[in-house]
This record gives C-alpha cells, structure tokens and sequence, in this order.
C-alpha cells in the first residue's frame, strides 16, 4: 500500500514538474522541496502510572513538502503545493495502554493544492479552510514547544480517578476550536490590504466559513490577530445537527525588547452546551536563541456540560542555528467534573528537537 | 436601534481595537503576512532557514532564474567568464569574512553593499566612456575602436534577432525604465571595455 503510494507521488511530481517545463512559460518557474523532522521524548505520569515514550511532536510534525510555481504574463501566477506528513508515535495518539510502537506508520495528506493568484489567490483542493489557524496566532517563537492546541501533546491520555478510569481523555477535555481544520474545498483569499486580508472557503455537504486577519509592524512591536466564524453545513462536524458552527480567534503581540503576549477565545455553537475555550500565554524573546513562555488555558463545557478542561503549561525553545530548535514542554492537564469526583492531574515533560532540511 | 447581544459586544470591541492599532502608524507585517500565505507558524512547517536548503529554506529543483533542472546556483556561477570571476572574488571573500564574522544577514548586506559599489564603479567608466566618445569622434583610436565592433559582428555571426533577444534579456533584468538607445550604447560600452582589454593583452 505504502509502496502504491510513493510511486503516485512520484509519478504525479515527474508529471508536475515535466509540465512546467514542456509549457512555455512567460517569466519565471520554480520547483522546490523542503521539510522537517519533528522528534522528542515525552514521559507521561496519570496519578497511576508512568511512562517514556519517543514520539513525534504533533504540535509540528514530521513533513516534507513539494512547491512549484510559474508566472504568466498579465501578472498571472499559478502553483501548487503538496505536503505529506508521516508520524511515527504521534504525541497526541500515544496513551497508557499502548506498546513503545504504535502500529503502522503511513502518509498523511496535508495539503493537495492547486492556485491561482491574480486579484487575490483562489485555492484547489485539499488544504488548509479559511479558518485554520485563527485560533493560533503566536508570536512567542515557543509555538513549537507549547501553543493553544495543547491536546497536541498527550491528547490520548484518559484521566484517572485512583484505580478507575473516568473514560475520558485529555482530547476530549479542552480544544482550541481552531476552525475546520484542512479539507478539500475551494478558498479565496483577498489582497493584501494595510496588513489586513480576509478568506472564505467551501467544503462540501453545505459547510463554509470566512475570516480576517492582521499583522502590523509598529517599529516598537509587532501584533498579529485572526477571526472566523466556521459553519458546520450538513457535515459530519455537525454531530447530527447538534452543532451549528464555531468561532475562533487569537491574537498576539510581541514587543522589539522580547516580551509577548499571546491570547485566544474560540467557543463552539452546539445544543444546550457551547462549550468554549479561553488561553492566554507570556513568553520572553532573548540573547536572540531563545524563548521561553508560560500559558494557561480553559476549556468548559466539552467532556460535560460545566466540566472545566484547564491546562498549565510551560515551553522553553532554544534555536543554536536557524535551522535546528532544541525544546522543552511541561503540561499539567486538570479536569475538574460537574458531576462526581474530580480525577487525578496529568503530568507530561517533553523534550525534542525540530530540524528543517 | 441595533439590538447586539453582550457577548457580541467583546468581538466589536476586539475589532476596535485591531483598527485601531492599525491606525497607529502600523506598517503591514510582511514577514508574518507571508508565513501565513506560505502556511507555515503553530502547527505548520517551520519558517525560516533549513539545514541544506540555506536561508532559502527550500532545496529549489528547477528554477528558471538560476539556470536548470537540478542546476545549483554555484554551478550556474561556474559558467561565468573568468574575468567575472576574478570581478566578484573580492565580494565572495568578503562576504565569507562577514559570514564568519558575523551572521548570514550580515553576509548578505555585505554582498550587497559590494554589489552596489561595483555599480557605481561600472556607472563612472560609462560616463567616462560618454566624455571620451564625445571628444574622440574623429580621432584614430575611435577608428579602431569602430573597426573591432565591426569584427567581432562579423565573427560572431551578429543578427538583428540575436540583438533584440539580448536586449529582451537586458530589459528583464531590470532596465525596463532605460530606452533602446541607452540600451545600444550601454552595448557599445561593453565592446569598448572589451577593446581595453584586448588592447592591454
């Protein structure tokens, strides 16, 4: 299976790149590769047990990414992207219960992009939905380490309540509700404008979203901000019709001397519940290779109505070369139940490296 | 008259405040404009510099700018005459001493600021070849110098189309703004300094 796979992509990239050659271009083409590899070790204590693990970071995982493009007269540009992401021991699958390897690793689609870009650039395929990310905007330079989608990392422990497992995990205990993630749809997105754009795409089954975002450069500091309302249409992420649809946004700003501030607030439209998430983050910039930040969030109402999904954490990124970060996480994960008692906190320390080649 | 719930009021004042920032004097942010568009951030691919791409970030296959498939940019380099060469040798040791010095951007400013001099350099002899050719029109060393032209043409198997090709490449590298006939006796310039150097062989 895994083999059937490369060789598409390899076929589907000699056909890419043999098109871009053979059609005669007006200006320039460009062909290029680039990726990462995202490795660490994470120790896992739920109040019961302990464990090592050597996971792939999932706050930005393992990738490699193809990217062509060519320009047109009359200011046409057409490209594509296409990146893949193959996790081995991904940090939000592992869990108490599992072996040091965990089953089959194969490739997973990211994006699958086609685009054109004239008056605005109009995107094809699968990628990322006008919301992705508007949960997300960080500025601290620790997002690798630590950000506001902090099931990321340990998203697949269950919480324990001394010898008994509560049935539920850190994942579905606190979520960013970062939009619609990446899907095929069809994505405009509109000229730049004084730092602002705004984007709007279509999934199928009638589900849409739209958003805005800004980054602005004030000399003494930069801000950057994104907002977007995702509607769940007929979808599967409409539960059945249970949820409407979610808002997402986040904002950050970091100051020339190192200083950053980071904040999201996204809640989900569903019967009886709208559960919502709040995060904030400090974080410090200095002697240009390192960056350090402390964040707390909270989640209501997403396990159980009232239940409350709060999360410290701490994240320390030290980047020796541009291309190399070495870094360092600690979550506690804290689930606090309406109903019945409250079970035990979960300690995780992770440590990695990330490297783009 | 409008009837906003409350909690809508945090996303109006959210708004305000993002307008307003922006109205603060705020130049757009390119850097992170460009990160988003290159979907790279949390959770996306790391920005920035990889460990064999460079400060391209990306291994290029196929650029057209720089030369083709799998041509690296060094290679294309290679192919340059050798007079070139020994021309940028002073730029390429700088810009090492910098980058040993210092960081790859300041390498980079360094080449730069090489470069430019290099521009201005090449700009003063073209204006002293303007002078020279104004006051020499009649002399014997514009003579011979008419003659050369008229032989390297004929070497090498000049046409009008080659000479509108070149001058297709010379107005993509930038010169758009200059007309034709700066164009022709930037051309002239070139074969006189290639003269000079015959001369001097």
């Amino acid at each position: 299976m895994l083999r059937i796979k490369i060789h598409k992509i390899l076929i589907g990239l000699a056909l890419a790149t043999a098109s871009m050659m053979i059609v005669a271009p007006a200006y320039a083409i460009d062909f290029a590769i680039s990726g990462q590899v995202n490795r660490a070790t994470l120790y896992a204590d739920d109040g019961k047990s302990a464990k090592w693990f050597f996971v792939d970071n999932n706050n930005s995982s393992t990738r490699f990414r193809f990217r062509g493009s060519n320009d047109f007269e009359g200011g046409w540009k057409v490209g594509f992207l296409w990146e893949v992401e193959m996790k081995s021991n991904s940090s939000d699958q592992v869990s108490m219960s599992d072996d040091s390897d965990l089953g089959p690793v194969n490739f997973n689609e990211r994006h699958m992009d086609v685009w054109i870009e004239k008056w605005g650039t109009l995107r094809l395929g699968q990628g990322d939905t006008a919301t992705n990310g508007t949960s997300e905007v960080d500025l601290s330079g620790t997002d690798v380490a630590a950000y506001s989608s902090v099931s990321d990392v340990g998203g697949s422990f269950e919480f324990r309540d001394g010898n008994n497992k509560t049935g539920i995990t850190v994942g579905n205990s606190r979520s960013n509700f970062d939009g619609l993630s990446r899907k095929d749809r069809i994505r405009y997105d509109t000229p730049r404008w004084a730092g602002f754009f705004a984007s709007g795409s279509v999934e199928g089954n009638s589900e849409w979203d739209v958003a805005a975002r800004y980054a602005g450069d004030f000399g003494w500091a930069r801000f950057a901000a994104a907002a977007g309302w995702a509607d769940y249409g007929t979808s599967s992420d409409s539960n059945d019709g249970t949820r409407d649809g979610n808002f997402s946004s986040s904002a950050s700003m970091l100051f020339d001397f190192g200083l950053n501030l980071t904040a999201s607030y996204a809640f989900r439209k569903q019967d009886s519940t709208d559960p919502w998430n709040l995060f904030g983050k400090i974080g410090y910039k200095f002697l240009k290779k390192h960056a350090a930040s402390i964040q707390y969030s909270r989640t209501q109402n997403l396990s159980a109505k009232d239940d409350k999904g709060d999360t410290f954490g701490i994240g320390y990124v030290f980047s020796p070369w541009e291309s190399v970060e070495f870094y360092g996480t600690y979550y506690l994960f804290m689930l606090d139940r309406d109903e019945g008692s409250n079970p035990d906190d979960i300690n995780i320390f992770m440590a990695g490296v990330r490297v783009k080649f | 008259m409008f009837n906003i719930k409350p909690k809508n009021w945090k996303f109006l004042a959210a708004g305000l405040l993002i307008i307003s920032l922006a109205g603060c004097h705020a130049r757009p942010d390119e850097k992170q404009l460009d990160e988003w568009k290159n979907l790279e951030g949390p959770g996306e691919m790391k920005p920035g510099a990889g460990l064999f791409s460079g400060q391209d970030g990306e291994l290029t296959l196929y650029d057209s700018k720089k030369g083709g498939l799998l041509q690296k940019k060094e290679e294309t380099e290679a192919a340059k005459p050798s007079a070139e060469k020994t021309a940028q040798t002073n730029t390429a040791a700088g810009a090492a001493a910098a980058t040993t010095a210092g960081t790859s951007g300041s390498a980079q400013e360094f080449q730069e600021f090489q470069e430019y001099q290099q521009w201005k350099k090449e700009k003063q002899e073209f204006h002293t070849y303007q002078e020279w050719k104004k006051s020499a029109e009649d002399s014997p060393d514009f003579k011979e110098f008419q003659e050369y032209q008229q032989w390297q043409k004929s070497a090498k198997g000049s046409s009008d189309f080659k000479e509108f090709q070149e001058y297709q490449e010379w107005k993509k590298s930038g010169r758009s703004s200059a007309d034709y006939k700066e164009f022709r006796e930037w051309k002239e310039f070139k074969a006189y300094q290639e003269w000079k150097k015959s001369q001097g062989q």
